[in-house]
């Protein structure tokens, strides 16, 4: 019966999308309903029994995406309140430097134009360290599409996008250490709403995507499975 | 001899309370309360295996319902699940609503017996 129940879940592993928690429930269903059916029909072969409780259980596809149905996580309300804070913070004044605020927006725009009418190295530069402050969030928004990602890219997108948030944090703090260790007050840094609600949006995702790893980790990672 | 089974809507409407009540009764897992349902009903509600689980994980979702795993005398993994102080709550909404509409047909029933 292990044997056969073990294959029954390697391949629904391989074919479906079902998590490790949702596989040990639809194993012990599996067993107990085969147990039964075994019991009904003593001639019944330990194989044959596990393949009518499997087609009494459906097509494990169909089952997976009711899974995902059924679950609304918390992470994704979390998620796109972030994706929505990274919006607004776009809109905001990232810089200001004696009296001139620039928007994100404006800087890339800006950038891109440079880039187009006089192939500025500046231009690229800038638009080099745009693409790379944002491809963290966008791989979690590849992620956030994807009903059940890899456990390995969430985690990695999960790092990407905390070490994201943590050098933009760091990079602010350092702005202000250095304006206020020059006798600057708090209103002099040259960082505008739109950078600290960008560090507020990167810190907003990277939680939810923790969040996220936590409902994908199975449940008692140190339990061994006893096979026979 | 052939049972009347249950409409598949008024089997996927009543899932709700019957898992609620069910667990009002103590903790279960999946293969437990199907069990209960198909014996209590006498056979004439047949929930599909593949159906119960997601509607259990939604009930988690929603708070009616708190899971939580445990290792069988075999030393395999099953998901107990049992009943929250907001399940309770619906429940007893649930009861009262599935009353009305029992009571009320009991009655236009019992007329058009007469």
């Amino acid at each position: 019966m292990d044997r056969v129940v073990s294959a029954w879940r390697t391949r629904v592993s391989r074919t479906s999308s079902l998590s490790v928690c949702e596989l040990d429930e639809l194993e012990d269903h599996l067993r107990a309903r085969a147990l039964l059916e075994m019991e009904f029909d003593v001639a019944l072969t330990p194989q044959r029994a596990v393949r009518l409780a499997a087609e009494e259980l459906g097509e494990t596809r169909t089952l997976a995406r009711e899974f995902v149905h059924a679950g609304r996580p918390r992470w994704r309300r979390l998620i796109v309140a972030g994706w929505g804070l990274w919006a607004v913070a776009c809109a905001l004044p990232l810089s200001s430097f004696g009296g001139r605020t620039v928007t994100s927006a404006e800087l890339l725009r800006a950038d891109l134009a440079n880039l187009a009418s006089r192939g500025s190295l500046t231009s690229l530069l800038g638009l080099l360290a745009f693409a790379l402050l944002n491809v963290p969030m966008v791989l979690t928004l590849c992620r956030f599409r994807n009903a059940r990602p890899r456990i390995g890219r969430l985690r990695m997108a999960t790092w990407l996008v905390t070490a994201n948030a943590l050098g933009v944090l760091v990079i602010g703090s350092g702005f202000v250490m250095r304006w206020l260790s020059a006798g600057a007050t708090l209103s002099d840094v040259p960082l505008g709403s739109g950078w600290w609600l960008y560090t507020a949006s990167l810190a907003c995702v990277a939680a939810a995507m923790w969040m996220r790893l936590g409902d994908a980790r199975p449940l008692g990672q140190g339990h061994s499975r006893k096979q026979a | 001899m052939t049972l009347l089974r249950t409409p598949k809507q008024l089997v996927a409407a009543s899932s709700r309370p019957m898992i609620l009540s069910i667990l009002a009764g103590g903790e279960s897992y999946g293969y437990e309360i199907l069990k209960q349902v198909r014996v209590l009903s006498g056979g004439r509600i047949e929930w599909s295996d593949g159906m119960l689980y997601p509607v259990l994980h939604r009930l988690e979702r929603d708070g009616l319902i708190k899971g939580r795993w445990a290792l069988t005398e075999e030393g395999r993994r099953r998901k107990y699940y049992r009943l929250t102080k907001k399940g309770k709550g619906q429940m007893a909404r649930d009861r009262e609503s599935w009353r009305a509409v029992h009571g009320t047909l009991e009655l236009l029933w019992g007329k058009s017996h007469v």
